[in-house]
């Protein structure tokens, strides 16, 4: 009998005749090897074959033809703290990706809360001294896998910059920590520092990197990185797309401004906060938003920022011009700012719309919070031209304006600007939605309504209601009918 | 009226028939005719033997009024292993000529068989633990145990 006849099966349906028998044991005799197959068709029935690690890891055990093609669909992709792995499940996997082979095979790469995990010194002291050595070979000389005295446990977050040098080809990774923004920091130095030489510096092939940090379960606001940290990150050499949530501004006007404009980076979405004790400036704006070559989409929100308004709203237009003709998506949003200029509650005397939207040819969806688009004051760019439809990029699709407070200031006039561009708009405009921050109480935009009727362009206005809510008024051309709604219950922000 | 019959000749020299709209299933046949256009010639298909041209010729018939494949490779066409009944008993042949199907469908660029095939030999896969594979397969293990179970250890995080 061939020795890959399975005996149980055959006995329980054991045919009857010699001659079915006979095919039968014709048909395992014709047996093949999927891995002489060509390495594409073998990696599609691996990936048909299986679900779990576990599956995959069964596939390497086979014979070496199987383990060169499993081992790659294995170490493909790698995450941590979405699943049930326990923090030693790190360990673990360094020590799978030691092999400089494997390593080299990861190509995504997710840590998630990894802040507060420890793990047990049985499971990490017998692979120690291997640790130690991957380390040096990373040149990450300060590295110190130190023992909690306390606990007698290991902190897993040591192990971050470990993996992240030894998975050297990652092409995307999503760092998402909890209350270790300082360790990550520092490490994250070491890691892709220009000073680091070694053949195992990180994310050198990286295309796409989420970075964010928060102070853990009881406190979900953003926490900062310093820029003298992650500043290495805007400049790493493929990357594309950058998320990082947050970076505390100061003295990022000191520290970037020799690398202005040379980060490949494309997409760009970044929180920009600041440290208690520290001071934001014109300067650290426009330099952070200035470190991309050029940016075709951009989403800024600024988190309680603290500054003159109009040093802001100058930061950030100089900051964005250099942009002016790849952007194709901007999204600026303000969070409880402090202007330090505007006494408490005290609207300004006058407002002076400034920013230069007009420039921006290639934009097709905007967002922006109303306090980006005037200040008080006559500033730089007002000789760019007065508040008409030039204000607006002229192949918008969609147009949003956020947190609109001052609409019906009478030297803004929001609404016979925006009927003027509607009516004035080459026809790729398609919505306008407008959010205030006034309850019960919409603004008057009939012109602007009138207009979007007439060109087909949709048009709301959501206004905080009664009891939390939020209220829309809605006017769409394709339904012929300007109703008005009330959403589901959205709560409203303190 | 009839449909258009075109004759292919498999690699040991038989001629087989059949409608244009079957032979299309393959992309490469479909992408062959349009740049040459009609022909009464027999169309030569170097790589397959008549056995799994007709095999080949078969599930295009069957399935020859399918919507054409969107050639996505997306997750969700990987993480099922489903095969519908007649094609389950379509695949039932030895792994040689399943083998050779997969090679041909692959060749003639017929992603719907492809896919079939290597269902049907992910299947055999599936729940299995290497011995049991190596069985399957008749695959000789080349590892060493101590090789093995190195590799148990460097893919233990896998296993959680």
């Amino acid at each position: 009998m061939p020795a890959n006849i399975d005996s149980e099966s055959d006995v329980s349906d054991s045919p009857s005749t010699i001659q079915s028998s006979h095919e039968r044991l014709v048909k395992y005799r014709k047996t093949r090897d999927p891995a002489s197959l060509p390495p594409e068709i073998f990696h599609r029935i691996l990936q048909f074959a299986t679900c779990t690690g576990a599956e995959l890891s069964n596939c390497c055990r086979v014979s070496y033809a199987w383990r060169a093609a499993a081992d790659r669909q294995l170490y493909f992709q790698y995450s941590y703290g979405n699943s049930s792995r326990k923090p030693v499940n790190l360990a673990r996997f360094l020590y799978g990706v030691a092999d400089k082979d494997r390593g080299d095979q990861v190509r995504e790469l997710s840590l998630n809360s990894v802040g507060k995990h420890l793990i047990h010194r049985y499971d990490v002291e017998r692979h120690k001294d291997h640790f130690n050595s991957l380390a040096e070979e990373a040149g990450l000389d300060c590295w110190n896998f130190r023992r909690n005295r306390v606990t007698q446990c290991y902190d897993a977050r040591l192990l971050i910059p470990l993996i992240l040098t030894r998975t050297r080809n990652v092409q995307e990774a999503s760092l998402d920590l909890q209350e270790d923004f300082a360790y990550l920091s520092d490490l994250l130095h070491a890691a892709v520092s220009l000073r680091n030489q070694s053949p195992f510096k990180a994310f050198q092939h990286l295309r796409k990197l989420r970075l964010v940090s928060h102070r853990g379960d009881f406190y979900p606001s953003v926490a900062l990185f310093w820029v003298k940290d992650v500043g290495h990150v805007f400049h790493l050499p493929a990357l594309e797309d950058l998320t990082i949530d947050g970076i505390g501004a100061f003295m990022a006007g000191r520290l970037l401004c020799n690398r202005k404009g040379q980060s490949p980076i494309r997409e760009l979405s970044i929180t920009i906060g600041m440290w208690p004790e520290t001071t934001v400036t014109r300067w650290d704006i426009a330099t952070i938003l200035q470190q991309p070559r050029m940016l075709k989409r951009l989403n800024v929100y600024f988190s309680q920022i603290r500054m003159p308004h109009e040093d802001f709203v100058d930061g950030l237009w100089n900051g964005l011009l250099q942009h002016r003709d790849t952007l194709e998506s901007l999204v600026i949003e303000t969070g409880f700012p402090e202007w330090t200029d505007w006494l408490s509650f005290e609207k300004p005397e006058a407002y002076h719309p400034c920013a230069p939207l007009g420039e921006f040819p290639g934009l097709k969806e905007l967002a922006v919070s109303e306090n980006c688009l005037h200040c008080e004051t006559p500033c730089w760019h007002e000789d760019t031209g007065t508040w008409t439809t030039a204000a607006f990029p002229p192949n918008l699709k969609t147009l949003t304006i956020m947190d609109c407070f001052h609409a019906d200031a009478e030297e803004l006039d929001f609404d016979s600007v925006l009927a003027q561009f509607v009516d004035e708009g080459k026809g790729c405009l398609k919505q306008i939605e407008v959010t205030t921050r006034r309850f019960y109480e919409p603004f008057d935009f009939n012109q602007t309504e009138s207009a979007c009727l007439d060109k087909g362009v949709r048009f709301e206005q959501r206004i905080y209601g009664p009891g939390g809510s939020q209220v829309s008024k809605v006017s769409d051309p394709t339904s012929l009918a300007a109703d008005t709604q009330q959403s589901s219950q959205l709560p409203v922000e303190a | 009226m009839s449909a258009t019959m075109l004759t292919f000749q498999s690699n040991d020299g038989v001629d087989i028939t059949i409608a244009r709209d079957v032979a299309e299933r393959s992309v490469l046949i479909k992408n062959m005719l349009e740049d040459l256009g009609d022909t009464d010639e027999a169309i030569p298909i170097p790589n397959v033997n008549e056995a799994v041209l007709r095999k080949v010729i078969e599930w295009c018939e069957h399935h020859k009024g399918d919507p054409p494949s969107t050639g996505d490779d997306d997750d969700s066409r990987r993480k099922t292993t489903d095969i519908d009944e007649w094609d389950q008993k379509f695949m039932q042949v030895d792994q040689e000529m399943l083998f050779e199907i997969i090679l041909a469908a692959n060749y003639l660029d017929i992603k719907g068989l492809l896919d079939v095939g290597c269902k049907t030999v992910a299947n055999m896969i599936k729940g299995k633990s290497p011995e049991e594979i190596r069985k399957t397969f008749n695959i000789q293990n080349d590892f060493t145990p101590e090789e093995e179970d190195q590799i148990r250890r460097e893919n233990e995080w896998a296993e959680e």
